[in-house]
């Protein structure tokens, strides 16, 4: 009976007595690959302490004396004395075909001599751990016995995981590599969002994901048991972890794994300063599977258009309490329930054309009413009217003075005071808990009621094709001149006036310009302009973010870097130009003046404009004041992660957004523990993160037609969100606090837009928009600054390289990649009209990866 | 003719209570004034030409809104958002 192995050994024949993962290296190890060295602590040695196995934890084992002497002994023959290791669980049963246990057992970092004998007993202990115990309940297995890598610490600089096969995607071919800076832990716990590239089987690179890398855990980290995460280094959140050529090495590492075990894997590996090491190989146990959806679905626009990434578990849980039963989530999006919709339409249309009215892809001027179908609705619509007239009749009169001077303080009032539970709170903010609160109390209602401008502008387009037949059309999005205090234009102003002031002072325009510039930004002088002048704006405005609809997501008060980074692209590039944008309206206004001539005529419609513009500046404002509900809803629970953190019953900032919000209660009276969440949390952080990365598909249950237009690769089709032809560079960014290349007279192409998106907008020569609607934020501040904008255009991402020039025609809807240039050219896709080419170009130099994003 | 006056008085109570809110809720112009006035000097003339039936209608009409504003508010909180009725908070107006 062996206790103890080298790992060199070890190969997949002894799998029954050192475990999967054991076995697998040792494999590793034979054919030559970089796998740190070490030695096995085998099953014999588990059951020498552990006789009887049963469900129930046993109590802490005595360590036989001869095993704790050649436990020494390896370790004194294997490594240098002070060395580190990493203890590793290799449990019979896991990294098997069927089953992954993907940390369910227990690894510990950085073990000296002295800490070795307590962490492979702990090592053992997790196999009663209530994770790994719920994971065999589910899988309907027995505890069978451990074994014990206790293998050299790799000090990683750099290190993820690499799949042979795209999890996500069932068809073979395509390797992923995800990678974080530091070591793997944060990655496969969830915690950090890492870069994403796949490999083709020629070698060539057909999609690289830059994630923002925000936490990493460091190569030097001693103390396996204390906080792990630090943050790294701003100018490196963004910047590409792999060069291509260790991509290149790395794809190449994992097909022979694949060869070598016949099967296809995913590989955990990491470098240090130079050398590639593989510290884990295993079969990969899943292929992802849309989920099973008994009914049909149509994505929620207004939510996607504004936030692509799925929700959170508490955003979900708090949402999905309060929003109406006609819709549902899944996977962290918004669906709603066609079959309970359509019957509420009184529409004639096909289910096709309900689809699309459904994903805002049709005006109101294009609708066909059918009578049944009114007559039918008439006694529900006048239902609806006695049960709402009054407050659509009220939310035309709320001044938006009235919601600042009256919201504010009443929001502010409620966070301090309040004893309602979050989700209580949540429902008591946003849906006010009596019919006799004023209308500024009921802000979700007034955004809803505030959508009719939409139909105003069908109105008016009918009035003026009617009334005045000489009249642009093209000028009508002129007409529409929103209120200068609205909410969005006053946040451009005064990111345009940080930026004046920042440019004024040599010490902060340097700072500004520095990779670091929260850092040197933190330098300045408390009284220092430029510091007086964010901190006034970050009263304002410190509640606004990015993607802050999700309550997971730090505000601009919490994490200034987005806000600065806008500041510093306004400072270097910013060229507002306000005054010939309010010289447009009035030379519409004029025109149509002119063209109308009959003073009644006039009347009509300079009464509709002055609706539309009272609406769209309302329902813009109450969009701002939902921001304050989600901050207040944020930093109640951020209170509660605060006292759990402390209690130990959570491990880690940010884990509270990835429970539900009764698991939190159950954390909190003590009936669950940090053991019996932890688990969960790390499950469901990398569920979000797969999820981030795909868009959401827009319909479950139903066939979405495709435009016959969509066919042409060098064309995309969109809806038109603000009339206009413009020439232009196309400019890829796709968080808002990326968009340090954007520069002015650019186009910008950007997945989803939110209000913290709209300082970039105002220097900008045209937008087009992955997701959106003539509603969606990115269509109404567009229209503001008259740029021309295409929403809803598919692909834009994929196809649209960055860089190249585009011809973007918002009037008939569509922008076109302009062939100038050899290398750039892009050859028709014969594999369907939504797949991405694999000619897009691919770098060969090692650091190109940089470049070709 | 109580009823068909109801009927066409529901718009106009609607009016009349909405302007009311609207003047309650803050910042309204004077044009709900203006609303409120015209409004109650139709119903006053309602009264006047038909002093049978008007005085129900208005009574009932002005009931009526009242009564689906209510109901309705109610009604979407349960069964649109499932909020039950009784969750009405502990703070209204953010006041102890």
């Amino acid at each position: 009976m062996e206790w103890i192995l080298p790992l060199e050994r070890i190969n997949l024949k002894s799998v029954s007595s050192t475990g999967g993962k054991a076995a697998r290296l040792g494999a590793l190890l034979q054919a030559g690959f970089n796998v740190p060295g070490g030695f096995l602590i085998t099953a014999e040695a588990f059951q020498l302490h552990h006789p009887v196995l049963l469900e129930e934890a046993p109590p802490p084992p005595v360590l036989v004396p001869a095993f704790r002497t050649a436990l020494a002994e390896a370790f004194t023959r294997h490594f240098e004395p002070g060395e580190a290791v990493a203890v590793r669980s290799s449990a019979i049963d896991e990294d098997g075909a069927g089953m992954s246990f993907a940390g369910q057992h227990a690894t510990y970092y950085w073990i000296g001599a002295d800490r070795l004998e307590q962490a492979v007993m702990d090592c053992w202990r997790s196999l009663w751990s209530p994770a790994a115990h719920a994971y065999r309940t589910v899988w309907d297995q027995s505890v069978h016995p451990m074994a014990v890598v206790v293998q050299r610490m790799v000090r990683a600089t750099r290190s993820g995981v690499c799949f042979s096969h795209d999890p996500l995607d069932p068809v073979p071919g395509t390797v992923v590599i995800e990678s974080c800076f530091g070591l793997g832990a944060a990655l496969v716990d969830g915690r950090v969002q890492p870069d994403r590239l796949k490999i083709d089987e020629r070698g060539g690179i057909v999609d690289l994901q830059i994630g923002d890398k925000q936490v990493m855990v460091p190569a030097s980290v001693t103390d396996a048991s204390g906080t792990r995460l630090e943050p790294v280094p701003e100018h490196l959140r963004t910047t590409p972890v792999l060069t291509t050529r260790e991509a290149i090495a790395l794809h190449e590492a994992t097909e022979q794994i694949e060869f070598l075990f016949d099967e296809a894997v995913d590989v955990e590996w990491a470098f240090d300063e130079s050398q590639l090491h593989i510290l884990q190989a295993r079969p990969i146990t899943t292929i992802a599977a849309p989920p099973v959806i008994d009914r049909r679905l149509v994505l929620f626009k207004p939510i996607a258009e504004n936030f692509s990434e799925p929700m959170t578990p508490m955003s979900v849980d708090l949402f999905a309490a309060v929003l109406p039963r006609v819709g549902e989530f899944v996977r962290g999006r918004l669906y709603l329930d066609f079959d309970r919709i359509k019957p509420l339409l009184p529409l004639a249309v096909e289910d096709a054309e309900l689809i699309d009215i459904l994903l805002l892809r049709r005006s109101p001027s294009s609708l066909r009413f059918s009578l049944q179908g009114l007559l039918k609705s008439a006694a529900l619509g006048a239902a609806a009217w006695l049960a709402f007239g009054t407050f659509w009749s009220r939310s035309a009169r709320v001044r938006p003075e009235v919601l600042e001077i009256r919201f504010v303080p009443w929001l502010e009032r409620l966070k301090q005071h309040s004893s309602l539970p979050v989700p209580s709170f949540f429902k008591r903010v946003l849906f006010g808990a009596s019919p006799w609160l004023p209308a500024w109390q009921l802000m979700l209602q007034l955004n809803v009621s505030a959508g009719r401008y939409f139909l105003l502008i069908g109105v008016l387009h009918q009035l003026i094709r009617r009334w005045a037949t000489d009249f642009d059309p093209e000028r009508i999005d002129d007409l529409v001149h929103e209120s200068s205090t609205m909410w969005s234009k006053r946040m451009v102003a005064d990111v345009t006036a940080l930026a004046t002031i920042a440019r004024s002072h040599d010490d902060s325009a340097r700072a500004l310009r520095s990779e670091e510039p929260i850092e040197q930004v933190r330098q300045l002088a408390t009284d220092h302009p430029f510091v007086l002048a964010l901190g006034q704006f970050l009263v304002r405005f410190g509640h606004r973010g990015p993607r802050e609809i999700d309550l997971a997501t730090p505000r601009w008060r919490e994490d200034v870097t987005p806000l600065l980074i806008m500041v510093r692209n306004q400072m270097l590039h910013g060229s507002d130009e306000p005054g010939d944008r309010y010289a447009r309206h009035l030379v519409a206004r004029d025109l149509l003046r002119k063209t109308l001539r009959s003073s009644v005529k006039q009347a009509v419609v300079n009464a509709v404009l002055r609706r539309i513009r009272y609406y769209v500046t309302l329902r813009e404002d109450t969009r701002h004041y939902h921001t304050m509900i989600f901050d207040a809803v944020r930093s109640r629970l951020l209170a509660v992660e605060h006292e759990l953190l402390n209690e130990d019953k959570l491990k880690c900032a940010g884990d509270i957004f990835f429970l539900r919000y009764s698991e939190v209660e159950a954390l909190r009276s003590g009936h669950a523990g940090a053991r019996d969440v932890s688990a969960l949390i790390r499950e469901r952080r990398v569920a979000h993160l797969r999820e981030s990365r795909c868009l959401p598909p827009e319909t479950f249950g139903l066939r979405v037609v495709k435009r016959q237009e969509d066919r042409s690769y060098s064309t995309l089709r969109g809806q038109c969100a603000c009339t206009g032809e413009v020439e232009g560079i196309a400019r890829i960014v796709l968080r808002a606090d990326q968009a340090h290349a954007l520069k002015p007279g650019e186009i910008m192409v950007a997945p989803y837009t939110d209000p913290s998106w709209t300082p970039l907008f105002p220097p900008l020569a045209g937008i087009v928009v992955g997701i959106g609607s003539y509603l969606s934020h990115a269509g109404t501040i567009a229209r503001e600054y008259r740029i021309p904008c295409l929403v809803d255009v598919k692909g834009c991402i994929e196809r649209i390289p960055d860089g190249h020039r585009i011809r973007l025609n918002a009037t008939e809807g569509f922008v076109e990649l302009i062939h100038d240039s050899a290398d750039m050219e892009l050859e028709p896709d014969a594999g369907g009209e939504d797949s991405i080419s694999e000619t897009s170009p691919v770098p060969d130099s090692a650091d190109s990866i940089e470049a070709w994003r | 003719m109580t009823v068909f006056l109801t009927a066409v008085l529901l718009p106009f109570a609607s009016l009349l209570y909405g302007a009311a809110l609207a003047l309650r809720d803050g910042g309204a112009p004077v044009w709900e004034w203006v609303r409120i006035l015209v409004v109650v000097a139709l119903f006053l003339t309602l009264i006047i030409v038909f002093p049978d039936a008007a005085p129900v209608a208005e009574v009932v009409a002005v009931a009526m809104i009242v009564l689906f504003h209510v109901t309705g508010f109610y009604a979407w909180r349960l069964f649109g958002t499932g909020i039950p009725a009784d969750e009405k908070g502990d703070a209204k107006d953010g006041r102890r």
